[in-house]
This record gives structure tokens, C-alpha cells and sequence, in this order.
């Protein structure tokens, strides 16, 4: 059953003790994606992040000697001819999160589309050119509230879930405030033309 | 054989450690490391301590440890079995005495309470290592943490220890 090894040592030899010192202190196999911590033991890249990963709750510390050790202070090496890519960064076992940007989408609703301002955003676009007619602001809120409400609580939806899925909590407020502050104008602004 | 590689799937600490991390895709590495794990053993020419995967499954072996020279355990010899995680060895495997042993760290079903098969394990340990540690847990015990208090109690007086060991180990070699 241990033929394979039984080979690979005879093959060889018995690995003589300069052999021996590059082995990984984790595997026993040659280092591959060779690191050594700040106490000088060596370890495949893969087998000493395993070992920091295997106790997240505790401060990782060196299995040889108990030292503590920091994926930031294990130093790569590079042998003659070997890749120069940093292991810490070439092989990390734990993949990086995916996110996909959504295709920027330049109808208003994406950016006013979710929640309370569903109607009135639509108002403060078609109500642009009433403004310089008295009372037809007014109305055309009215309308545009009215026509566009069906119509926009679905893209609201969707605009919603596009926003809690893809962007950034933080790039979401701003437009929550631009879209409170650009409401508050058209308001003044309305609240202008009727009472001058 | 192949087949029976594979890593004991009841196995609590495995199971609340890995939480998903894949035992199929680390097999290679486990096997590969097990495999190391009997070679160093075999080359290292002690007679006092063996082990070997029982029914030719890499992840639970049978081992033997004989008491070290000197101690009151001396030329008695007991079964261990060893059983362990997909994660090993990241993770210590299950060490348990199969022989009755009359030892303070050693409780009625044969578990074992010493630091490095819990805490203090590091990847590092192999089988070697781990049994050549036991070994010297036999003729050191911690008395302060002991599972076994009766024998606890008695590790001050030596004679009266070794005479109940004696009875004890007489008692657990012939029902085996």
C-alpha cells in the first residue's frame, strides 16, 4: 500500500538531510510556493494558510515553534529560475468574492426609481416644461403621479433589488440625499410659482 | 483499496471545523501526508512504538506503544487506535487507548486527555510524534488534570501503584 512512497524514496534514495531541510513543516514534501516565518521555519505557502484558516479564533502561531506568525511577515522565496510571483498572492485557497457591475442605466428611475420619490421623480421630469405656465405644475404632478405610478412601482422594484444586490450601501445614500435635496427644490421651486 | 480512503464521515470535530471545506479535494494531500506519516515511522527503527492503517484504510490505524524503559509501564504493551480527520493535519486525530490502561490521563473508555491531541496540536505532529508523545505521558502523567482520579491519588505511592497496575494490566491483556 505505501508503494508509491516506497518508490518514490528509493527512486531517490533516501533523502539526505540537505534534502530534508527544504521540506515543508506542515506536508514533509519538498516546499512548494516556499514561504519561511520571521522564525526562519519554512512551509508551503498552501499548508501554512490552511493552518492560519484552521483556528480563526485564535492568534495564528507557528507550528514548529509556536511563534506567532502573520500572512503580512512570512517572506516568499525564490529560487533560481522559480516564478517571482509573490505566493501570498498568486496562490490564495480561499477565492475572492465576485460582483458584476450593472450596465449603467440612464433613465431616471434607475436613479430615482425605489421607494417614495416613484411618482414625483417622474412629475419633476415631465413637469420641467409646464413650469412657465402658471398653474401647471400642480396639475402635472397630479398626472404624473396618477400616469406614472403603476408603470414606475415595477421598475421600482427592480431598481431596488438592482441596488441592494449590486451597489454599495454608501453610493446608494448619496442618491437617496441628491434625490431628497433635488425634491425639496422642485418643491420651493413649485411653492415659488404659485405664491408670486 | 482506494475505495476505503476515506476520511471517518462521524467524526464531530471534523464536521463542525470544516464546514465545507472540501475533505474530496484535500484526500490527496491527507493520503499523501498518512503515507509520509508510515514511512517516517517504519525508518525511525523504534521498537517501542508501531502503527499501521487498519484494514488497509489510510484514515484509522491500530498502534502499539510499549512502556518506556525505566517507568513503571516498563515491557507492557498497549493497542491504541487512531482515527483521523479529513482535515488532518490541520486538525489532530482521535487517539484512544483500545487495551484497558490504569493510568491518571486515561479514563474507563480509553480517551486520553493530553494538551496536544486538543489545544496545543499543531500541523506539524505526526504519528510518530504523537505516540513517542504518549509513550511519555505513561511514565509522566499530569496529575493535575486527571481522568482516571483513583490512579491519580495513587501516583505518590509507587508501590502500591505498580501493584494495582500490575493487576490491572494482567486483567486488560488477557481479555484481549
Amino acid at each position: 500500500m505505501a508503494a508509491s512512497t516506497d518508490k518514490d524514496d528509493r527512486g531517490k534514495g533516501t533523502p539526505s538531510m540537505e534534502e530534508r531541510s527544504f521540506e515543508c513543516n506542515i506536508c514533509f514534501d519538498t516546499a512548494t510556493n516556499a514561504v519561511v516565518s520571521m522564525c526562519g521555519h519554512l512551509f508551503c505557502w498552501p499548508c501554512i494558510h490552511t493552518w492560519m484558516e484552521a483556528r480563526p479564533q485564535d492568534t495564528p502561531t507557528c507550528p514548529v515553534c509556536k511563534s506567532v506568525i502573520d500572512k503580512e511577515k512570512l517572506i516568499p522565496l525564490y529560487g533560481r529560475g522559480s516564478d517571482q510571483k509573490d505566493p501570498r498572492e498568486s496562490l490564495p485557497p480561499r477565492p475572492a468574492g465576485q460582483r458584476e457591475e450593472a450596465p449603467e442605466d440612464n433613465n431616471n428611475t434607475g436613479y430615482f426609481g425605489d421607494g417614495m420619490f416613484n411618482g414625483i421623480n417622474v412629475s419633476f421630469g415631465v413637469g420641467g416644461f409646464p413650469f412657465g405656465f402658471g398653474l401647471g405644475p400642480a396639475f402635472t404632478i397630479q398626472t404624473g403621479r396618477m400616469g406614472g405610478q403603476h408603470h414606475n412601482v415595477n421598475i421600482g422594484h427592480r431598481g431596488n433589488r438592482m441596488h441592494h444586490g449590486r451597489r454599495g450601501g454608501q453610493e446608494e445614500e448619496q442618491r437617496k440625499t441628491m434625490a431628497r435635496l433635488l425634491l425639496t427644490f422642485a418643491i420651493l421651486f413649485i411653492i415659488m410659482i404659485i405664491f408670486t | 483499496m482506494a475505495s476505503q480512503n476515506y476520511p471517518p464521515p462521524s467524526n464531530s470535530r471534523s464536521k463542525t471545523v470544516d464546514s465545507g471545506m472540501a475533505v474530496s479535494k484535500d484526500g490527496h494531500s491527507v493520503t499523501k501526508r498518512l503515507r509520509q506519516d508510515l514511512t517516517t515511522l517504519m525508518l525511525s527503527g523504534d521498537k517501542s512504538i508501531s502503527a499501521f492503517p487498519d484494514n488497509d484504510n489510510l484514515f484509522n490505524w491500530i498502534a502499539t506503544i510499549t512502556g518506556g524503559t525505566g517507568t513503571i509501564y516498563e515491557s507492557q504493551s498497549y493497542k491504541l487506535t487512531m482515527s483521523f480527520p479529513g482535515r488532518y493535519p490541520y486538525n489532530p486525530p482521535v487517539v484512544k487507548f483500545l487495551t484497558p490502561i490504569f493510568h491518571p490521563n486515561v479514563d474507563e473508555f480509553g480517551n486520553i486527555c493530553l494538551d496536544i491531541l486538543k489545544e496545543k496540536w499543531s500541523a506539524l505532529f505526526d504519528v510518530r510524534t504523537i505516540l513517542l508523545s504518549i509513550q511519555s505521558l505513561l511514565g509522566e502523567p499530569n496529575i493535575e488534570s486527571p481522568l482516571n482520579s483513583e490512579a491519580a491519588d495513587l501516583w505518590e505511592r509507587p508501590e502500591e501503584y505498580k501493584r494495582i497496575l500490575q493487576v490491572k494490566y494482567r486483567e486488560a491483556s488477557k481479555a484481549t
